[in-house]
């Protein structure tokens, strides 16, 4: 018994207090945030009342709002499919051994490390119609970023490019633990590369792809500063994200109830994104125990 | 079998070549853009200054809080890392090799309440550090930056703690040791490829963080180095050659880091160490 | 085996030593508020944005220092973003921190700031003499209910900038009506021949500066955004007119670029100093900048009003930032003085001078030495006379998010003015409705 009580005081002590520094940080702003999108509150004009799911009721009306998770949501898909795709061939191909693989493997995490704060600036002035560098080399007028079907499009391409490296990273270091000698008893039983992509990579490389996936998923889904910058959700709103329209009512409009509740609303799409991921991954962890 | 191996070979290199072009040619720009005079920013042709100049670098390297912007960020994204993994490597360790019941909750949890939107989340925290008096210092940022950091360290580093195989574990457990033994002998070593690439992420994501650095930050003894180059612009003028410049400042220390480290996160499971 | 670990127990004391060493440092030095300092002298802080001369403000600020012995001035400096500075007022003044006195806004702010109560009164601190050199549309936002919360430092008005090389060499003047500036444009492009070239290139992203550049074409008919007693008139015939030609130059003449939906301020100076436009709607700062050496239109380049319809007058759009006191300030007395100083005219002087934003202090436009230094003052002089500020309402930040969708919508072709405006228009009554 008493060996049973110190094991369980080592679990606490070994949890306790990384949940316990979270909560005590991270809880309350959630906590204020919720309380908030349950009022008016518009400071401005002195209204601060209790009007309960008001907002929320009003939200499902907004046009607004449903052009706003419309965007967010095209966007989280084809960025993060890309990004993928992209963060997997990479990563295989660093696996490989070659001359100069550690410089390269140094070079291919540059736009991760980028500040994002220039990043999006400096790919609003590439965008750029007129002196931009892409429509310079690829010598053509395209409105990148002022043309409704273009715009997103260019914010993804943006994003592709700032946040594959994280990918590659977090694949990269999955692909490392992964025992050779899975592949040498493979090659000795026949199989050729695909085979032993598919029936041994994949299904090891699992609990990182959807690690990964999730992470990236929940980033992009609260993409911000990067569309903000570059077309400040324009042309006609065609690129206005959930953050961007919460962030827009809270701090441009000052209605912190309305906003916090398209904030919340966020969140809740978010979870449900994050779910499906959640869920596999159990799956996978559980399979293997 | 000699041209099938020259064939891969030329693949491998070219497809790297193109990846490395995507990559870098965004950067290679910003050196440009860096080392252009002011007045021919805009000007295309020609791609290349004819006169390039290290005017914006020297701008840069001598505007006033630069440096201790840059000393800011190291300590912070440090003891970010620090804070995270201290805290982390922990509960990782007890989430993927203690059957714990709820533990799926505990880590949901966790991760639920890392992905509220920052812009909800920056006034609240920002009143709540006037009321502590940390107003406008490092500690703020490091603590609002590994509320981040740590759901995100426990979620990587539990996924790699299950890759090593339960035999491993039970025979240390049954040798003796301690969870911190198991935790120093056993487990650390064999996932340092994961250890540190998710250091170096979370180091990457604090040094370039911005929204909370912003907030939380008022003068010049606690500003970090994003906002240092927010603050390069003037009401209306954007100095983009400066911009460029600090950018690419910016982004070499973390570069290094991955160099440096590279090698270690190669590393993988030492041959002889699982037997099937 | 154990030298593979990272983190050994004698890496990890070390490193807890070493945190909360550097913890302890970062710490320190942590400003408390204090009524005085120990030596008995009163701290103001100021809160203003980042100018790209702000030695130069240092300077003042020393020399106020220097006049009034017993009040030091801390600069804490904001980003020059406009949103980031409002997004770090709305935070602290709602929370009625007292972390600054004196605060640095953007005029659209001042109304909002005001009847929210987070402004200190200025009357009658700031007297009528102080008040009168002051350009009176500037003014006109900084009061609410008969009482005077913030006052301008310095101000802005929108400019046509033109290529006088290239009127010159065709025969023309530089316009003054949207339909000349249109001919002018055309007849110029046709003759250049240069593909690279455009007409007229003016703001229209969607942001703030849209809503200024689009204000100019509809006050330019005759239009406007509210009518007196605060409702919208987006709808009324001079706006929708105004509206429908900023399309047709896109659309139709073939004289602005789509790529005008992408423009702000910086934008659209990079593509006018290299040479590719004829005409560009923007602020005076980009003067200097033209003009530096290097620059393709160095010395070829003028400046005048922007241009108005026929049978109206040029109405441009002002800009600028105002000082005001934080309403829970614990100095307000010195924080008086400090705004005070700020509007000398010896002072306002200097800001041009040195720090290169044009003064709120109209009499400084006519001292020998700035004519003698800054020749093209006369001309601002003129277009900050004609200057009319956007709504002076604390709804003007509501309406100007529901605005700049619309306007950009009506840029990049997505949807008819009217249509645009019909929509902004109810949702701007809603809006108005439920307060």
């Amino acid at each position: 018994m008493r060996a049973s009580f110190r094991e369980r005081l080592g679990r606490f002590g070994l949890l306790g207090p990384a949940v316990a520094y979270v909560a005590s940080v991270a809880v309350m702003p959630v906590v204020f945030t919720l309380w908030l999108s349950l009022r008016k509150q518009m400071p401005i004009f002195g209204i601060s009342q209790f009007v309960g799911l008001q907002n929320y009721l009003f939200l499902m009306r907004d046009a607004r709002f449903r052009g706003a998770v419309g965007h967010t949501g095209y966007f989280v898909l084809v960025a993060v499919t890309l990004e993928l795709t992209l963060g997997l061939a990479i990563a295989l191909l660093l696996h490989q051994k070659f001359p100069g693989r550690g410089l390269a493997r140094a070079l291919v995490l540059i736009p991760w490390a980028v500040p994002s704060v220039v990043a999006a600036r400096f790919w609003e002035w590439t965008l750029n119609a007129d002196f931009g560098v892409l429509n310079f080399l690829l010598r053509t007028r395209i409105n990148w970023l002022g043309d409704p079907f273009w715009a997103m499009h260019a914010a993804i391409l943006a994003d592709v490019w700032k946040t594959t490296p994280f990918m590659v990273l977090l694949l990269l270091a999955g692909l490392q633990v992964i025992p050779e000698h899975l592949y040498r008893a493979a090659r000795i039983d026949g199989a050729n590369s695909w085979q032993a992509f598919r029936h041994i990579t994949l299904p090891l490389l699992k609990p990182i792809i959807l690690l990964a996936l999730l992470f990236r998923t929940m980033d992009a889904a609260r993409v911000f500063d990067l569309i903000y910058v570059l077309t400040g959700g324009g042309p006609g709103n065609q690129t206005e994200t959930l953050v961007i329209y919460a962030y827009n009512l809270l701090y441009r409009t000052l209605q912190f109830g309305y906003g916090s509740s398209v904030a919340v609303a966020t969140f809740f799409f978010i979870v449900l994104l994050s779910l499906a991921y959640l869920r596999e991954l159990r799956r996978t962890w559980q399979m293997r125990e | 079998m000699q041209n099938a191996l020259i064939l891969r070979r030329l693949l491998l290199f070219a497809a790297l070549g193109l990846i490395l072009s995507f990559v870098l040619a965004p950067f290679a720009w910003q050196v440009i853009t860096a080392l252009k005079p002011t007045a021919q920013l805009a000007e295309l042709p020609p791609l290349l200054p004819a006169h390039p100049t290290w005017q914006n670098f020297g701008t840069v390297l001598g505007a006033p809080g630069f440096w201790r912007a840059c000393l800011n960020s190291a300590i912070v994204a440090s003891l970010t890392v620090f804070l995270a993994f201290a805290l982390g490597v922990p509960a990782a360790y007890a989430l993927a090799k203690l059957r714990l019941r709820g533990a799926q909750l505990v880590l949901a949890t966790l991760l639920c309440f890392s992905m509220f939107p920052a812009i909800a989340n920056v006034a609240p925290l920002y009143l709540l550090f006037i009321r502590l008096g940390i107003r406008d210092s490092a500690l703020a940022v490091v603590i609002a930056h590994s509320v981040f950091a740590i759901p995100f360290a426990i979620w990587t580093l539990t996924s790699f703690f299950k890759e090593i195989p339960d035999d491993l574990y039970r025979a240390a457990r049954v040798d003796g040791c301690s969870h911190l033994g198991v935790l120093r002998h056993v487990v650390l070593p064999l996932a340092s490829p994961g250890l540190l690439s998710v250091a170096l992420l979370v180091f990457i994501f604090s040094w370039n963080e911005f929204l909370y650095a912003l907030t939380l930050t008022a003068s010049e003894r606690s500003r970090t180095l994003p906002v240092a180059i927010a603050l390069f612009p003037g009401l209306h003028e954007i100095p983009w050659g400066e911009i460029a410049a600090a950018s690419v400042l910016a982004t070499v220390p973390t570069i290094l880091l991955m160099l440096v480290f590279q090698r270690r996160i190669v590393s993988g499971l030492t041959t002889g160490a699982v037997k099937g | 085996m154990g030298s593979r670990a990272s983190l050994g127990p004698r890496h990890r004391a070390g490193l807890v030593v070493g945190s909360l060493a550097l913890a302890a440092i970062s710490l320190s030095g942590c400003p408390r508020r204090q009524a005085s300092q120990p030596d008995q002298r009163v701290t103001l802080v100021f809160k203003h944005a980042q100018h790209p001369r702000y030695a130069f403000l240092t300077e003042l600020i020393q020399r106020f220092e220097a006049e009034n012995p017993g009040i030091r001035v801390r600069e804490e400096i904001l980003p020059a973003s406009t949103d980031e500075q409002h997004q770090f007022y709305v935070i602290n003044l709602a929370a009625r921190a007292a972390d600054f006195d004196v605060l640095d806004m953007d005029v659209i702010w001042v109304p909002e700031f005001a009847r929210a109560g987070w402004l200190m009164e200025l009357t009658p601190g700031v007297t009528e003499i102080e008040r009168a050199p002051l350009f009176p549309a500037a003014l006109r936002a900084d009061w609410l209910e008969e009482k005077l919360y913030a006052v301008p430092w310095f101000v802005d008005a929108g400019v046509l900038y033109y290529r006088k090389d290239l009127l010159d060499k065709h025969g023309f003047l530089p316009p003054q009506t949207y339909p000349e500036l249109l001919e002018t444009a055309r007849s110029v492009l046709t003759a250049e021949r240069d593909p690279k070239l455009t007409g007229f290139i003016w703001q229209g992203k969607q942001y703030e500066g849209l809503v200024c550049s689009a204000l100019e074409f509809i006050r330019g008919n005759g239009g406007d955004l509210l009518r007196e007693g605060g409702r919208p008139a987006l709808t009324e015939p001079p706006t929708l007119e105004a509206l429908h030609f900023m399309s047709d130059m896109v659309r139709r003449y073939d004289v602005t670029p789509p790529l005008v939906t992408t423009l702000n301020e910086e934008a659209s100076r990079h593509i006018f100093q290299s040479g590719r436009a004829i005409f560009m709607r923007n602020w005076p700062y980009a003067w200097p900048l033209l003009q530096q050496p290097g620059s393709r239109v160095a010395g070829r380049i003028g400046m005048t009003l922007v241009p108005h319809f026929p049978g109206h007058t040029s109405t441009p759009t002002l800009g600028g930032f105002h000082v005001g006191v934080n309403a829970r300030s614990p100095h307000k007395k010195e924080a008086l003085a400090f705004v005070r100083f700020l509007l000398r005219y010896d002072v306002q002087k200097q800001i041009l001078l040195k720090v290169g934003v044009l003064p709120a202090h109209s009499q400084v436009y006519d001292d020998a030495e700035v004519r003698q230094k800054l020749p093209q003052i006369s001309e601002l002089l003129h277009s900050l006379q004609q200057v009319e500020p956007r709504p002076a309402t604390p709804y003007y930040m509501m309406i100007s998010h529901i605005l700049q969708p619309e306007l950009s919508a009506v840029v990049a072709g997505i949807r008819p003015p009217k249509q645009a405006m019909r929509s902004a228009e109810l949702q701007i009554e809603h809006l108005l409705g439920l307060l």
